[in-house]
Parts: structure tokens; C-alpha cells; sequence
């Protein structure tokens, strides 16, 4: 035996002593990491989910991780070996002081003399005899605890969450069908825009709208996106409103129904339902039509058109006039809205072209011929009616454009519905193109009135207000009582009646009223605001 | 095939052995305190024992002396005693018709010194042998005397009937290797102690060994190798003892007023150094230096007034300070 087999001897310890510090890492580490997901799965399960698998492979790495680091770290060392061998086998600081000499490279006889005793000792010493730390315990334990975190690992959703969680599921697939469908609804209608539609409603801006909504597995969340588009949707009709043009020209056109004038009569038609393109047509045909020269039947067709035109101008400046603009100076057009601040008004056009066609009629009746004055007062008067067609046609363009926008803003009430999951299919770019059911609003209650040719538009929407049993929400009671007294309406009457359209206007508001009920009140209520004289 | 240095070992440990026996012969029991003599005197120290009277430290010390073959000197220490009367003085002497001053030896010129109850001397007195004990020499009217050799004072001091006495001071008891405490026997040595004299015939003690024999003894330990891990702990037990070190025992720091010097440190390592020996071995174990701690320590912790106060015994917090060191 030589110096080596203290050296193997040393080394034998400390493979000893690493096995059981080993073993005593592992048992804790795997105590820790078991006991870590066992509390990781119940975390979980606590609010009925099934704990995340990431979870796990997150500890398991850890622990991995952290029982390599401590096993390394608690390598022991050569010398600390020799400590725990001296005492455990009484070798009374023998091994640590051959280490200490042998380090420092000392000589002579004592040194060998102690190292051949040290040797001999050792020849008798087993180092299997020192004992290995017993951790059955904590391995027991931790395997248990392992066990029982693989068989937490399996356990599957709870009911109300997976129902959650499917509820999630189909509210992003609703919200990520919305999405698309808006986005098909609106490209449809920039591909149906006119040139002037397109002036009026920014292509861009509406593409905006679509990107605002994303994708979302919060039904309510979807909610708001839409509502917050339906609102950017209103604000734009709100700028396509040309409610002062409307009201005179709906004045306009009730005088223009009294004319004699067959072609009169059909312009006032147009403009009573609002058809500026086709009444701006009709006026293109009663233009005087002058010519430097004329032949004398086109002279003829000049002086009916100009009978036309001029009976259609007095009828219309005199609609214009019998609306009551109070203090209003001709040209103040900030409550109508028109759309353009330089735009001359609806009533002085009307005023103007009134002028105009006096004037002509004049000249044709004073004047024997057709002379250059005559000719120029007839195309000045061309001019006249050109522009008022341009401005029915820019109308008409903002009526479209707004129907396009009602409809799509129709649609997103649909949308709603769709992602609230109170309807299983959305048809956005359909309902975006259809009309509005029932008749015009303020029609329809009336059944005294009603007449046998009146249709009722069906827009399939059939949307039914249903209650939730046990369910919460909010409602509404109140106790109505007829007046008493006598028979004398008074200012009861007038706070009942501010009642219902408190009520009513709050309906709108309201989440457990299907969208399609809602559109109807709102447009009701924006129908009645608008022929209120609200410029007034 | 033994070396030179293994029959210088085998040869100390059966001369320690031989003298231990010698003197057990007529002390009884006390071995501990005949071991830590040895020890002390193999290493060139001085013993300070301490007991009430009629222990046997007087008749360990003159057994020792027999059994050592080495020249016995004895002071009895009195409040009256004079440091001449120690060292010896200068005498007029005519020879030859010439008168001159001649120096006379005092009794330290011996090879074992017994200063008994040296508590009982004067301060001037007991510093007469601060210089023989650490210089083992003389000097008188500037010349100096070189004492024999081996030299060793062995004092004793009674911890009682202390009226009239002057306890040594601090620099004179840290020149001291060991201080032992002399324990009253049990009953069985009690019966042996009467046995062996109190009839006619009474031990007869051999010398066993040399002084050269206690020279070469010296010479054989020192060459026994410290790992410096050993030497690590036994600086660390000293340092340990002093309540100004961040890492001493509580108690050391509270109940402490001094702790110990460098001189402990290498009196414990020369004591460790024997018993490696005694044990076989030819390496130093902290057991080794465990063993020597409390008889080269204690005396050399000066205690607070806590301390004093409370009665606390040095050797408790010697353990303490032991502990502290792994």
C-alpha cells in the first residue's frame, strides 16, 4: 500500500459522501417539485380549471435545473472528506494532516512515518461502513405527492368553466365572423359608391372603421367594438344630414303636387319621396334649353319648357317661403347642416330661380321675337336649374349615402345580436343592403289608415324579445293611471306624454331588447326629431 | 525497518512512561496532574499548582525530582522573603589576602524548583524569578549566571487563607505552562494514600531517567508536524478567549476582561505535540490540543468584574471557546 491508496481511499469516501448527498437532494428536490405541483393543480382547481400542463413542465425544469445546481454545488471536496473520514473512523485528524503535509510537499522521516501508519490504519477501515443517509421518507413522500400531481394533471375542466370556456370559444369565432363580415360589408359598399358618394363617405375612414375591431373572446367586448363603430357610423350620418334642403324641398313639393302641370306635378312627386336623382332628371328635361339660334319649333319647346320652369320655380320658391326660418337671414345655414359653409341656401336658390323665370317669362310674353336677351335670360335661367339639379343630385348622393350607412349600421345591430349569441347566423353584407321592415316610421300603428296596397317590407329579422327565467336584468314598472277630473287635458297630459318618450327613447339603452326592436324605436324617435322644426 | 526518529518516539514515550510509573509509585491517584508535570517539564515549562494544603503537591514535586535523578531546590515563600534569598546575592570573601565580592548562589540553582505557596512572597520578590523562569539565567550586579539545565520551577499556591497574600500578577502567571488543580482523592486513594504511608515502609523512589534524558525528550517532540487545519483551530481556541474577537462565545465576551497570549498558543501546541507522541502518533490531532487546553489556558484568562462577580470558572469558558472553534 502507498500514498495512491490513501488517495483512492479519500476518493472512496467522497463518492460515498456525494452518493448520499445525492440521494439527500433528490429526495428534497423531488419533495419540493412534487409538493410544488400538487399546489400548482389545486391552484387550479380551486376555480374549477385544469391545471395548465406548462405548469408542470415549468416545476419539472426547475427542479431538474435547481438539483443539478445543488448537486454540483455540494460536491464535497477532498479535504472535506478526509474531515468526515478522520472522525468517523477516529483517525484523529490523520487524513487532513497527510493531505495538509502531502500539500505542502514535506519530507523526512515523521512524514513517512505518519503516512505508514495512516496506511496501515486504513488497510483495516471499510469504507462501506459509513453509513448513507436513509431518506425513504421523503422519496415516499415526494412520489406520493408526484402521484398525486399526475393524477390532478388529468383531471379535465369543470363544468361551468369548460361551459366558459366554450362560451369564449364562440364568442371569438362570432367576433372574428363580425370582423370578416364587416370588412366584406364595407368593401361592398365602397365598390357601390358613386364618384360623389366616394367625396362625400372616405373610403379610407370606412377601411378605419373595420380595423377597429379585433379579435376578442369577450362577448362584451365585442359589444362595445360595435357599438363604439355604431356610433362612428351615426356621427358620419349625422354629417350626411341635409335636413333645411329636405324641408324646403319637401315644402317645395307640396306646392309642386297643386300644379296643373302633369311634369310638375311628377317633379313634386320625386322630391315627396325623395328621389333627388330622378326629380333632378325631371328638371333637366323642363330646362328652357336656349340657343343662339333656334328653329321655330325648338323656339316652341323653349317657351313650354319655359312655362314648365317657370310655374315649377314659383311653386317651389313659394314652398320655400311659406317655411318659417324666424330670424333666420337668407344664406344662415349653420342648423341645416347643409354640408358645404359655402353653399349658397335652398330657399334664396329657389328665391333666385324664381326671379330668374319671371323674368324670361317676361321677356318671351313682352318681347315679338326671340332675341338675344331673351336667349341669354333662357340660359342664364339653364344655369339656374343646372345648379339646383346638381344640388337635388349632390342630395340624392348624401340620401344614398346614408341609406348605405343605415343599413350597415342595421347590420352591426344584427352583429350584436350575433355576438351576444342571440342568433346563430349574421348575413352583414345582406342586411347591409336590405331595407328596414314595417313601414315608414310613424305609419304603421294607424289601421284606420291603412289601405289594402300597402306592403310591409320584410327584412327577416325576426327577433323576438324573450325573458330569461330566474334570470337577472333590469325592468321597468310603473303605474298608469288615466287622467281624472274633467276630461280637460292639462299639464298631466303633457308630463305623461314626456313620460312614454322618456321610456321609450330609454329602450334604446337597454341590453335586454333585441337590437332590431331597438333600431326601430331609435328610428322612430330620430324620424319624429327630425321633422320637428328643430331648426327653429 | 524502523528510522532513527521512530526509536527517538518509542524511546520518549517508554521514558515518559518509565518516570510516570516512578512517581505513581508514591503518589497516588492524580494522574492527570503527573501526566501534565511530564508534560511541562518535557517541554521546558513550569507548573503552577494549585490546591489546598496536605494534597501532595510538595511530595509530587520531590518525587519527581528523585525519579528524575535531577537536582532539587526548595523555597518556601514568606511575606519576609527576599529576592537575594531566591537568586542568591554578593558576598565579601578574602582569599589569598584579597577581599573581593563573590556571588553566592541562591536556591533557583537547581534543576527542579520547588516555590512553595509562592503567593505568600512579596510582588519584588516573586519577580525575582520572572527572569530564571523565562531566561534561565541570573544576573546580578550585571552579571549573569546561566542556571542549569533542564530547569523547572514548579510553584504551588493555596486558593484559600488568603489574608497576607499577594496574588501573582498577570505577566509572572502567563509565564507559567501549565496551571494544574489539585482535587482532593476518592475514597479508595484516600485508603491507598494511608497505606502507603503510614506504616514503617514507605516507597523508595528510583531515578529513571536524566536530565539529558528530559533534554533529548524535548528535542524528539519538536520535530513532531502540525497540519495547518490543527494549527487553524488551536489559533482560533486562543483567539477565541478574548472578548474583543467578533467570533468568541458570549460568555467569553461578557465575563472576559483578557484573554490569552501567543505563549498559550505555543505551550498548547508543545503539549499536543507530547501527547501525539504518548498516543503513537507523529502528527497533531485537535483532540491533542482539546486535551491541553483548559491547564494552558486558565490561568491566563483575566476576568471581568461580571466574572469575578459571578463566580464564573475559566475552564467552562475554555469550553466554550473550544466549541466555538470547529
Amino acid at each position: 500500500m502507498n500514498s495512491s491508496e490513501i488517495e483512492i481511499f479519500l476518493h472512496s469516501v467522497r463518492r460515498r459522501l456525494g452518493g448520499g448527498v445525492r440521494m439527500w437532494i433528490i429526495s428534497r428536490v423531488l419533495l419540493a417539485g412534487a409538493g410544488s405541483a400538487v399546489a400548482w393543480a389545486l391552484a387550479w382547481r380551486i376555480f374549477g380549471y385544469a391545471a395548465p400542463h406548462f405548469g408542470y413542465a415549468l416545476i419539472a425544469g426547475l427542479a431538474v435545473v435547481t438539483g443539478t445546481a445543488w448537486v454540483i454545488s455540494a460536491r464535497s471536496g477532498v479535504r472535506e472528506a478526509a474531515n468526515v473520514a478522520d472522525v468517523f473512523f477516529n483517525l484523529k485528524d490523520g487524513l487532513v494532516s497527510w493531505l495538509d503535509f502531502k500539500a505542502a510537499g514535506l519530507e523526512g522521516d515523521v512524514y513517512q512515518l505518519n503516512e505508514r501508519d495512516l496506511i496501515t490504519h486504513l488497510a483495516t477501515l471499510d469504507v462501506s461502513q459509513m453509513p448513507m443517509p436513509r431518506r425513504r421518507g421523503a422519496f415516499a413522500t415526494g412520489l406520493l405527492l408526484a402521484v398525486a400531481a399526475f393524477a390532478l394533471a388529468l383531471l379535465p375542466h369543470g363544468a361551468a368553466v369548460r361551459d366558459r370556456l366554450a362560451g369564449e370559444e364562440l364568442a371569438g369565432r362570432r367576433a372574428a365572423e363580425i370582423e370578416k363580415q364587416v370588412d366584406e360589408a364595407i368593401e361592398e359598399i365602397i365598390s357601390t359608391m358613386s364618384e360623389q358618394e366616394r367625396e362625400l363617405l372616405k373610403p379610407e375612414s370606412m377601411r378605419e372603421w373595420a380595423r377597429q375591431l379585433e379579435a376578442t373572446k369577450d362577448s362584451r367586448e365585442s359589444e362595445k367594438q360595435l357599438a363604439r363603430l355604431e356610433q362612428q357610423i351615426s356621427k358620419a350620418m349625422q354629417g350626411l344630414e341635409a335636413r333645411q334642403d329636405e324641408a324646403v324641398l319637401k315644402l317645395a313639393a307640396g306646392e309642386l303636387a297643386k300644379s296643373s302641370l302633369a311634369d310638375v306635378r311628377q317633379l313634386g312627386k320625386q322630391l315627396e319621396a325623395k328621389d333627388f336623382e330622378k326629380a333632378a332628371r325631371e328638371m333637366k328635361e323642363m330646362k328652357p334649353g336656349a340657343k343662339s339660334k333656334m328653329t321655330p319649333e325648338e323656339l316652341e319647346k323653349l317657351r313650354r319648357n319655359a312655362a314648365k320652369s317657370r310655374d315649377m320655380a314659383k311653386r317651389m320658391a313659394d314652398g320655400a317661403r311659406r317655411r318659417d326660418f324666424g330670424k333666420m337671414k337668407p344664406g344662415d345655414h349653420k342648423n341645416g347642416k347643409p354640408g358645404d359653409e359655402n353653399q349658397q341656401g335652398m330657399e334664396e336658390m329657389l328665391e333666385e330661380l324664381d326671379g330668374d323665370s319671371r323674368e324670361l317669362a317676361k321677356q318671351l310674353e313682352d318681347a315679338e321675337e326671340f332675341d338675344e336677351d331673351a336667349a341669354a335670360m333662357a340660359g342664364k335661367m339653364d344655369g339656374r336649374m343646372d345648379e339646383l339639379g346638381k344640388r337635388l343630385g349632390k342630395l340624392g348622393a348624401r340620401q344614398k349615402a346614408r341609406g348605405k350607412l343605415d343599413a350597415l349600421r342595421r347590420g352591426l345591430g344584427e352583429a350584436r345580436q350575433f355576438a351576444q349569441g342571440r342568433s346563430s347566423s349574421l348575413g352583414l353584407a345582406q342586411s347591409a343592403s336590405s331595407q328596414a321592415g314595417g313601414r315608414e316610421p310613424g305609419k304603421g300603428s294607424d289601421s284606420t289608415r291603412r289601405q289594402e296596397r300597402d306592403e310591409f317590407k320584410d327584412n327577416g329579422n325576426m327577433a323576438e324579445l324573450k325573458g330569461r327565467q330566474n334570470a337577472d336584468g333590469s325592468s321597468s314598472a310603473s303605474v298608469e293611471s288615466a287622467e281624472s277630473g274633467s276630461g280637460i287635458a292639462g299639464r298631466a297630459n303633457v308630463a305623461k306624454e314626456r313620460e312614454f318618450k322618456q321610456q321609450l327613447e330609454s329602450l334604446v339603452h337597454r341590453d335586454d331588447i333585441p337590437e332590431g326592436l331597438k333600431l326601430g324605436v331609435r328610428e322612430y324617435f330620430e324620424k319624429v326629431h327630425e321633422t320637428e322644426p328643430s331648426a327653429k | 525497518m524502523s528510522t532513527a526518529f521512530e526509536t527517538d518516539a518509542a524511546l520518549f514515550a517508554e521514558t515518559f512512561q518509565l518516570i510516570r510509573d516512578e512517581v505513581g509509585k508514591f503518589i497516588v491517584g492524580q494522574q492527570d496532574i503527573i501526566e501534565n508535570v511530564l508534560i511541562a517539564v518535557v517541554c521546558g515549562g513550569h507548573v503552577l499548582l494549585e490546591g489546598v494544603p496536605g494534597l501532595g503537591k510538595t511530595a509530587l514535586v520531590t518525587t519527581l525530582a528523585k525519579a528524575l535523578d535531577l537536582k532539587f531546590g526548595r523555597i518556601q515563600f514568606t511575606p519576609d522573603l527576599l529576592p537575594s534569598d531566591v537568586v542568591g546575592t554578593q558576598v565579601l570573601s578574602e582569599r589569598d589576602g584579597r577581599r573581593d565580592l563573590v556571588f553566592q548562589r541562591g536556591p533557583v540553582f537547581c534543576n527542579i524548583l520547588l516555590a512553595d505557596e509562592i503567593n505568600r512572597a512579596t510582588p519584588k520578590t516573586q519577580s525575582a524569578l520572572l527572569e530564571t523562569m523565562q531566561e534561565k539565567r541570573v544576573t546580578v550586579a550585571g552579571v549573569s549566571h546561566p542556571l542549569d539545565q533542564p530547569f523547572f520551577v514548579l510553584a504551588t499556591q493555596n486558593p484559600i487563607e488568603n489574608d497576607g497574600t499577594y496574588p501573582l500578577p498577570e505577566a509572572q502567571l502567563d509565564r507559567f505552562f501549565f496551571k494544574l488543580q489539585v482535587e482532593l482523592p476518592n475514597h479508595a486513594e484516600f485508603a491507598e494514600i494511608l497505606n502507603r504511608t503510614g506504616g514503617n515502609h514507605t516507597p523508595e523512589i528510583k531515578p529513571v531517567a536524566h536530565g539529558e534524558d528530559i533534554l533529548r525528550m524535548g528535542r524528539t517532540l519538536r520535530e513532531i508536524p502540525v497540519a495547518g487545519d490543527v494549527q487553524d483551530h488551536l489559533i482560533r481556541i486562543v483567539r477565541n478567549t478574548h472578548p474583543e474577537n467578533e467570533k468568541s462565545p458570549e460568555k467569553v465576551r461578557k465575563y472576559v476582561r483578557h484573554g490569552a497570549s501567543p505563549r498559550a498558543a505555543q505551550a498548547m501546541l508543545a503539549a499536543g505535540r507530547v501527547r501525539a507522541l504518548l498516543d503513537g502518533r507523529f502528527h497533531v490531532a485537535r483532540e491533542d490540543v482539546d486535551a491541553v487546553a483548559a491547564p494552558a489556558l486558565c490561568h491566563r484568562l483575566i476576568l471581568s468584574f461580571e466574572g469575578e462577580a459571578e463566580g464564573v470558572k475559566p475552564a467552562d469558558l475554555i469550553r466554550s471557546a473550544i466549541r466555538s472553534a470547529y
